[in-house]
């Protein structure tokens, strides 16, 4: 069991976690709210009786129409030619208002605690189901507004809807969770499924893990941090991606602390920043597992800038790419990306006169780094 | 009369006479040089005394420039507040009792005959000794000008007393005459010392005690050498209240009703909606947009509004001018809009910061072409929190444009009202995304109602552009006169419509007599007063105020069929019977009284004045007297 | 971050649809034959398309002139305005709805005449737009008045003895206004190089200006003739980061090299010369966006309720 010093620490760090990921949180549940908001005005609309409705309408109005307005005339005015609600639909309307209901402002649903020994991935894939209900709930909505609700092939809507039933545009709305797991549980590479649309997870291990456990997750689209400083999740929170990061809940120096950064550049070098790689030494501590070293190599294998291209007398000397500044650096790749510029795109020497078509070419030529990463997705 | 005080130390408040005087109303000037913080004084003795429970009026004496010339009569700047036992509900008539940090600063409030005959004075009288030969001829000029006044003023040697706690008694004095109006007034000095302590928090804790020192000492000052005071009695309210100025309710109000996004450009005095908007929104979201002059504020926020989102744009007369455009768009689009004019005297650029009623038929009828839409006029402080909700309202509903017509007496009246019990309902439902159902038409009017359902650029299926030009149900240019005429009908119906859900306005006194009359906007208090006084002498007059200007509400005619007389009582120009070429039919006539005349059929006068500032209650009584039909007498 | 705009109910819906250039069609375009509008409203469908734009999720603002009517043949939603006015309602809608994709539709009347007080701050604020600049160098839907970029000289119903004075440089303009962060000239003659920067103008993160040059078939059917005839009088701006069409090789051959991050160099050639300079000007998307620094609330109207009412606090008397 841990210590209660560890339980302070990682109390402390999921208090850190929820703030920087305070943004995410409130607009999802703003999301839900309004949805809820507007459900129970549509059935208001759709079969309030008229001096429900007038009362509603003087709600809407505010005060200052009292006495102005006649709110049920208001009401009226207002009746869209909409059929009535069945009553089966009300009652899909209620319960799925009442799921949206459960949702309100709760941060704790946010916090995931693995059990030591746990699955980290079912842990997590458990969470979004349950997330999932409200997103089935906007669906059965959806379907019961519309009069097309059927018990038997929409029910199960207004249960758990696992991650990978989600659209595009649900991903897109979905809510940020905080892993709380035993460093020797945090085996995050089956959570690659759950990497897409706007998902962020903060996992929060306790104790030691293995060096990098996120340096599989790398993969163009996808943020993913490793560190020890929960300020630095402010990063997470806003990228555009989606993320992963690990907060250590203390600096051990048998832990890389990286971050990869889809818009920090083109290349895979360029958008990972390794603040701290494990010497040999110190991923030797402890129980020595060949994936330790497998995932130290990996990180570094992707962190690597290429060497510089040699210089061809006559022409103006190319920077060695540490010195291109990145912005540039991303410029020419993106040149030689879209084959312009007349460089022979799989030429592995650069034939061009031009410098910056040489480096882009060149860079070009490199561009098969990102390829084990990207085809590197994890399986189930 | 100018009364020389014995210094303090040897006089005891018992070795002199103390006259309290208990009244239920009484309004006090502070005026000083800008930047001696007259302002501020009057502020924490308006929110003390609102506390205490009395009712409160303040305004603030703005001099036209941001920095005048010291110790002119122009420059006077200052603030006025008002106190009652019960409700005050506006800024009253002259002033009782000033407060001058100089003679020429009160000589300007003096010209502006802004004082009452039997005003008591306190001022400064370091002038008078001033090393400066020039400054005490002024003085002495100053002091014979208004010895022919009735006025009883009362030297006080300010800087000279506040030297006993402070080294530069010009920062400080404000504190000591605070001191000396809680001894006349009676505030609660504990109170007083809480209020000073909030106002300074964020600056260092030795303001606070240095003030709370100067407090003191006009307090004693005062007990030892004054012989008046006053005692205005509190009606204790339970009701929990906030105090504020009409922007500052607008705002709030804004806010409550859902509004997200306020498009506006600086000007007088509308201005300092967006600034207090500017500090809520920062707190939680939402979009104060400074644009780059009047007619992208209006773009910025009919753009916000046709994307599905809530906004309106705060301006004043010249920026509802460069608007006009944008307004017959909207209305044209059908796109909900509220529009905010903070009314100032007019035209052109008139007087920024005074008030006048001068843009409602701009305001109702101010659009090129047929632009039917609603205009709406708060008349309280409380109210202008309240109509952003409506107006809100009643903008989607009928998408339509409102224009919410406030004026700088509201804007800039301090007063307390009911602390709004919001709710969640007063938010707008979130913008319907659903796909449109096949069939359905950007403007399906209903032939019944005009009314048509909205749709939200995102909501698939709906895809459609919106025109300025002549259009039919499908939003599809009109090459047919037809569909103009029908388009034209249904933007007009849903007016008419809306008309149908008003109720009608309910008369202030007895709904028969001799004289009714009709005020808008933020007369009402002062209105309303003025009634009293006169059904008090006997008089058989009424008042009825209207919020709704565009449409006007039922059941007006029937109204004034009560009454020998109509006359509406507004701040903006007329013609007075009897000037120079002025016949019946060329008369021009007060703004309220046009609309009531064309839509009544009934001869409706109209007493009206452009002084720049409120009304007074007891000039409107005074017209009121003189327009009342003649043996109507009780 | 999680578009707010977007709401729980409207993600409901599953989105698989795949978009064709039909897709985006509106009724047939009344412009005149040969005008080059027609050439515009075909490139931006095709854009649109390439990017698999969803329709109900594109906005097309205009002001007032021939190429206003824009809009109208779209099947996207659009707002066909008031005169010079386009880029506030466009800068309205994005604020509020940045999940949207705005495209202001202007002339050169539009633009750079009436609505010239927008243009230089919508360039300023930067919002995230494509703003195209329609310039046929007339006002055409009025019948052939001066517009402010009518070249000296050129008679119209208004000046009949020919404009009086030089003719205003948009493009030189754009530049001298401070947060300009993309500028490009393209010619909607060349349909490949027009297609290619309405796409690097979609892709750019900031306010896209793009000013194209198009014939107008009854006014100014002249004004362009050398240049559509002889491609050497088209000169192509090309360089890392650049706009480049292959497509081209060729046929235009006047190239100029020109690094778009190079502000002093784009207004070297933005000045007026013989020869009609196409490409992109300048890019910078680290310049600040206005849309960034303010968004609309993600509280729930519940919450608002209770945090304003907590600021109410401070009224309490």
């Amino acid at each position: 069991m841990p210590s209660e010093a560890v339980m302070d620490r990682t109390t402390d760090l999921t208090g850190r976690a929820l703030d920087s990921l305070k943004g995410r949180i409130d607009a999802f549940h703003a999301a839900v709210a309004a949805a809820e908001r507007e459900v129970a005005a549509e059935v208001l609309r759709r079969t309030g009786e008229e001096d429900v409705k007038g009362e509603q309408a003087l709600i809407e109005l505010g005060p200052f129409a009292v006495g102005r307005i006649d709110p049920d005339r208001f009401a009226q005015l207002l009746g869209v030619a909409e059929a009535p609600l069945t009553s089966e639909a009300v009652d899909v309307l209620s319960r799925a208002n009442s799921i949206l209901t459960g949702f309100r402002a709760e941060p704790e649903r946010h916090v995931v605690d693995v059990e030591p020994g746990g699955d980290l991935r079912d842990a997590v894939k458990a969470a979004l189901a349950d997330f999932g209900r409200a997103y089935g709930a906007a669906r059965a909505v959806e379907l019961a507004r519309a009069g097309t609700f059927d018990e038997v092939a929409h029910g199960h809507l207004l249960g758990p809807l696992p991650f990978r039933l989600w659209h595009r545009a649900e991903r897109q709305l979905a809510p940020p969770l905080i892993v709380r797991v035993r460093g020797e549980d945090c085996l995050p590479v089956g959570l690659g499924e759950f990497l897409d649309g706007n998902l962020v997870l903060v996992l929060i291990a306790g104790g030691p893990t293995t060096p990098a456990p996120l340096s599989r997750l790398i993969t163009p689209g996808t943020f993913v941090m490793q560190t020890a400083d929960p300020e630095s999740l402010s990063r997470l929170a806003e990228t555009e991606h989606p993320g992963v990061a690990i907060l250590f809940d203390e600096d051990r120096p048998g832990q890389a602390h990286f971050v990869h950064d889809p818009d920090a550049g083109e290349a895979t070098w360029g958008r990972l920043t390794v603040d701290r790689m494990p010497s040999e030494a110190e991923v030797g501590r402890g129980r020595r597992v060949p994936m330790w070293v497998e995932e130290v190599e990996h990180l570094r294998a992707l962190a690597e800038a290429p060497p510089a291209p040699v210089s061809t007398p006559g022409t103006p000397s190319v920077a060695v790419p540490d010195a291109v500044p990145q912005e540039r650096r991303a410029a020419a790749t993106k040149v030689g990306a879209a084959g312009g510029s007349g460089v022979a795109e799989t030429s592995p020497e650069p034939t061009s006169v031009d410098p910056v078509d040489r480096l882009a070419a060149w860079l070009l030529s490199q561009a098969d780094l990102d390829g084990p990463a990207a085809s590197g997705a994890p399986e189930e | 009369m100018a009364v020389k005080l014995p210094t303090v130390g040897d006089a005891t408040p018992t070795q002199h006479e103390i006259h309290t005087h208990a009244v239920a109303d009484k309004s006090v000037e502070i005026v000083s040089d800008s930047g001696e913080g007259a302002q501020k004084c009057g502020q924490i003795f308006g929110t003390v005394s609102a506390k205490m429970g009395n009712g409160v009026w303040t305004v603030e004496i703005i001099p036209a420039e941001v920095e005048p010339p010291p110790r002119s009569p122009a420059g006077a700047s200052g603030i006025r507040i008002r106190l009652g036992s019960d409700l005050v509900t506006n800024w009253g008539d002259e002033t009782n009792l000033v407060v001058a940090f100089n003679e020429q600063a009160l000589l300007g409030r003096h010209r502006l005959n802004a004082l009452a005959d039997d005003a008591t004075i306190l001022l400064e009288n370091m002038w008078a000794t001033h090393p400066d030969d020039a400054v005490r001829a002024q003085w002495e000029a100053g002091m014979e000008e208004l010895a022919g006044s009735g006025y009883r003023i009362i030297e006080v040697p300010m800087e000279e007393e506040c030297l006993a706690v402070v080294d530069n008694p010009r920062r400080g004095k404000n504190m000591f005459v605070l001191g000396m109006l809680s001894w006349i007034y009676h505030r609660d000095l504990d109170l007083t010392r809480e209020q000073i302590a909030e106002t300074f928090r964020k600056k260092a804790p030795e303001v606070t005690e240095r003030s709370h020192g100067l407090l003191d000492l006009g307090y004693t000052w005062a007990s030892q050498n004054l012989d008046f005071r006053y005692e205005i009695p509190a009606a204790q309210s339970d009701r929990p209240m906030v105090v504020m100025n009409g922007n500052e309710a607008i705002a709030f109000g804004a806010v409550a009703a859902g509004l997200e996004l306020a498009a506006m450009y600086p000007i007088t005095p509308a201005t300092s909606v967006s600034h207090m908007l500017g500090d809520v929104f920062e707190t939680f979201g939402g979009v104060v947009h400074q644009a780059e002059d009047e007619i992208a504020a209006a773009g910025v926020a009919v753009g916000a509004s046709y994307a599905g989102k809530c906004a309106f744009t705060i301006t004043s007369g010249p920026g509802l001018a460069l608007k006009t455009e944008f307004l017959g768009l909207a209305i044209m689009t059908e796109i909900p809009l509220v529009v905010v004019d903070v009314q100032r005297g007019g035209p052109s650029t008139g007087l920024p910061t005074k008030v006048e009623q001068s843009d409602l038929l701009a305001a109702v009828f101010g659009q090129p072409g047929d632009a039917p839409h609603v205009v709406v006029a708060p008349a309280t402080i409380e109210e202008c929190f309240h109509v952003m909700t409506s107006a809100r309202r009643i903008a989607e509903a009928l998408r339509t444009v409102v224009i919410v017509l406030s004026d700088a007496n509201l804007a800039t009246g301090v007063a307390p009202y009911p602390r709004p019990l919001m709710s969640e309902g007063w938010q707008s439902i979130p913008a319907d995304q659903r796909p449109i159902p096949e069939g359905l038409k950007p403007y399906d009017w209903d032939p019944a109602t005009g009314i048509s359902r909205r749709f939200i650029p995102g909501q698939v299926g709906g895809e459609h552009t919106v025109t300025g030009l002549a259009h039919d149900e499908g939003s599809k240019v009109a090459y047919d006169s037809a569909v103009n005429e029908r388009a034209s009908t249904m933007r007009s119906r849903k007016i008419a419509a809306f008309q149908s859900t008003l109720r009608p306005p309910v008369v202030n006194g007895d709904t028969t007599g001799d004289l009714l009359v009709v005020g808008w906007g933020s007369t009402k208090g002062a209105i309303e007063e003025a009634i009293d006084r006169a059904r008090g002498e006997g008089l058989r007059v009424s008042s009825l105020h209207l919020t709704f200007l565009s449409p006007l509400p039922p059941g007006l005619k029937e109204i004034f069929s009560g009454f020998t007389k109509v006359m509406t009582v507004e701040i903006n120009y007329s013609d007075k019977p009897g000037d120079p070429f002025i016949t019946e039919q060329n008369r021009r006539r007060g703004q309220l009284s046009w609309l009531l005349r064309s839509s009544t059929l009934v001869d409706v006068d109209c007493w009206t004045r452009v002084l720049g500032e409120p009304l007074r209650p007891g000039r409107i009584l005074a017209a009121i007297r003189e327009s009342i039909p003649r043996g109507g007498r009780a | 971050m999680i578009s707010q705009s977007c709401g729980l109910l409207h993600a409901a819906h599953e989105d698989d649809r795949v978009f064709g250039m039909d897709d985006y069609q509106g009724p047939v375009a009344r412009w005149c034959s040969g005008c080059g509008d027609h050439s515009v409203l075909a490139a931006s469908q095709r854009l649109l398309s390439e990017r698999q734009l969803a329709p109900e999720s594109t906005v097309f603002v205009s002001g007032i002139g021939c190429s206003s009517r824009f809009p109208h043949y779209m099947k996207t939603y659009g707002f066909h305005g008031i005169h010079g006015r386009a880029l506030t309602i466009a800068t309205g809608v994005k604020l509020t709805r940045p999940d949207l994709d705005v495209f202001v539709v202007m002339g050169d009347g539009d633009c750079i005449s009436i609505g010239a007080g927008h243009w230089v701050h919508a360039v300023r604020y930067n919002v995230n737009m494509v703003a195209l600049l329609l310039d046929n160098e007339i006002y055409g839907l009025t019948k052939k008045q001066t517009s402010p970029t009518t070249p000296q000289g050129y008679g119209t119903n208004t000046q009949p003895r020919g404009s009086y004075l030089p003719a205003m440089n948009p493009l030189e303009a754009t530049l001298g206004i401070t947060n300009a962060s993309f500028v490009a000239q393209t010619a909607e003659w060349i349909p490949a190089h027009l297609f290619a920067t309405l796409k690097a103008a979609y892709d750019h993160e900031g306010f896209a200006f793009v000013r194209i040059l198009q014939r107008c078939p009854h006014f100014t059917a002249d004004l362009f003739e050398a240049a559509v005839k002889q491609p050497d009088l088209v000169e192509i701006l090309e360089g890392p980061g650049g706009i480049r069409v292959e497509s081209l090789d060729g046929i235009y051959d006047n190239k100029v090299e020109h690094d778009p991050s190079d502000l002093g160099g784009a207004r070297a050639l933005a000045q007026d010369s013989e020869v009609v300079r196409v490409g992109l000007f300048f890019k910078d998307e680290s310049r600040p966006r206005y849309d960034e620094t303010r968004s609309l609330s993600k509280h729930s109207a519940r919450e608002k309720i209770e945090i304003l009412d907590r600021e109410l606090e401070r009224y309490a008397v």
